[in-house]
């Protein structure tokens, strides 16, 4: 520290001739001029001393009869000097130094880390709409505001800390990971009923929980209720004396159709590449394009393929600037006539995947009534499905209230 | 002359007393000089007067009662200020003259 403060008031090198050096140096030392890095040449001393007390020291040579050569001079007040030709560098360095320091005074990475179930780019979005965006100033900044914010929006957050390290604002979150099963076991307590959300006729009906209202065979229409979440409690006299409430719980097959129905025409365009094709890469600074090449488009018809990116400061923190290329690839329509294998090989495989998605769903199909007919121009893929699937959907049993007095 | 001498004598014994009761370093109360030896090559010199020779192979440094004399090679002063001077180089000898 203390050689910074030297170096910023400047210091000299110096050479003394006398007849009398230890009068100098002590009497150097009584008015308080610091000398250094002492050194003894024959009958010269090198030594260093501060500008401030160089120019003291006249009176001191006169009465020891010393004679001073200055041999170097260093420091911020010589360098400035000797800089004084070159003023644009020396101001560009000053320019530079006052950005920099601006520029530290703003936010220029938000970083989130510990999010699991929240994705980071929902909680920057969330900061944006509470006004802390990417270059906000420090200041305005209330890191317990924000925390508490985040808390109150993201009720899985549990914990959260916010602080700011640099320009950076660094987001800690801890999530309770156990939320969704607590979400479960709270409704497990509720009192709820389930009703169908379909028309079909009762299959199987398990109930773990709850008073089933219907039974195997039954018909059911969309809204019925099945399993009531109301137990009623008998004493030994078959009368209720109270009524017990549970969230109703059971598994219930309905028998119902499905209609499919599928038409796409006999002529099909097909698209044949020629095998030419164009690279162009461009950027974009929203909304404008430039394009590294010819703009014009290079064929009549093309499939075209872009890959683009955004430009980013840091590491959330993007840019309206784009860049890229796309690749333009020339065809050539024909018109082609599909065969009969081929009108059954589409028909079938749509006709599979549509079958497929529903087994996923967990849907059985019991029976498949769908036929394939061909005109002169289409083909038309129509039937019904006889399926089991599963069904019910939970009411909260004040809904239902509400419901009886509407009627009522 | 005989009673200011009893008085002078009495007043030192009654400084001393007090700085040995309240247990003061002397080199703060009397600035007894301190000098510290690191290795041959630096010395430290605290509470000295002045500097009464100063080649490159002799240092004469005058104390509160005595002096110094520092002998070696290529000795240089690294700092001197009002209370305490640094010099290092090869030390060969120190001898109180």
């Amino acid at each position: 520290m203390r050689y910074y403060k030297t170096l910023l008031q400047g210091y000299l090198k110096i050479s003394i001739q006398s007849q009398e050096p230890e009068r100098f140096f002590r009497l150097c030392k009584n008015y308080g001029f610091h000398l250094w890095e002492i050194k003894n040449h024959n009958d010269k001393y090198i030594c260093f001393i501060r500008i401030k007390d160089f120019k003291q020291i006249r009176k001191i040579c006169k009465k020891t009869h010393t004679r001073v050569h200055i041999l170097k001079k260093k420091g911020i007040p010589f360098l400035w000097l000797r800089s004084r030709k070159r003023k644009v560098f020396l101001s560009g360095i000053i320019i530079f130094a006052g950005i920099l320091g601006i520029l530290s005074c703003f936010i220029w990475n938000i970083h989130v880390e510990g999010n699991y179930s929240y994705s980071t780019p929902v909680i920057i979005s969330f900061l944006e709409k509470e006004s802390v965006k990417h270059g906000i100033s420090k200041n305005k900044i209330n890191c317990t505001e924000i925390a508490a914010k985040i808390r109150q929006e993201f009720p899985q957050i549990t914990w959260v800390a916010v602080k700011i390290k640099g320009t950076r604002l660094i987001v800690q979150i801890e999530e309770n990971m156990n939320a969704n099963e607590d979400e479960k076991n709270d409704m497990t307590d509720n009192h709820q009923d389930l009703i169908a959300d379909k028309n079909g006729t009762i299959v199987s009906i398990i109930t773990r929980k709850g008073t089933p209202l219907m039974k195997a065979g039954d018909i059911c229409k969309k809204g019925d209720l099945i399993v009531s979440g109301e137990i009623k409690i008998m004493n030994d006299a078959n009368e209720i004396i109270d009524y017990h409430h549970v969230h109703a719980d059971a598994d219930v097959y309905i028998k119902t159709n499905y209609y499919y129905y599928h038409e796409f025409p006999l002529t099909d365009i097909d698209r044949i590449y020629t095998g030419k094709e164009k690279t162009r890469y461009y950027i974009q600074i929203n909304p404008l394009r430039i394009i590294f090449g010819s703009a014009k488009e290079p064929y009549s018809f093309y499939d075209c393929i872009s890959a683009e990116k955004q430009v980013q400061l840091t590491e959330n923190f993007y840019l309206p600037v784009y860049y890229g290329h796309s690749i333009s690839m020339e065809y050539k329509e024909s018109l082609h006539t599909l065969s009969q294998k081929e009108v059954m090989k589409i028909a079938e495989s749509e006709l599979s995947y549509f079958l497929e998605k529903l087994k996923e769903k967990g849907v059985q199909i019991c029976s498949n009534h769908v036929k394939i007919n061909s005109t002169d121009t289409c083909c038309i893929v129509k039937g019904r499905l006889d399926v089991i699937e599963k069904v019910g959907v939970w009411q909260a049993v004040e809904a239902k209230k509400e419901r009886i007095l509407k009627t009522q | 002359m005989f009673g200011a001498g009893i008085l002078k004598k009495s007043k030192k014994s009654f400084s001393d007393s007090m700085v040995n009761a309240l247990q003061i370093p002397s080199d703060l109360v009397y600035k007894e000089p301190v000098i510290t030896i690191l290795g041959t090559h630096e010395i430290f010199i605290e509470n000295y007067k002045w500097i009464l020779e100063y080649k490159n192979d002799y240092l004469l440094v005058q104390l509160k009662n005595n002096r110094i004399a520092v002998e070696g090679n290529d000795l240089y002063i690294s700092y001197y200020t009002k209370e305490e001077m640094k010099v290092t180089g090869r030390i060969c000898q120190i001898s109180y003259i």
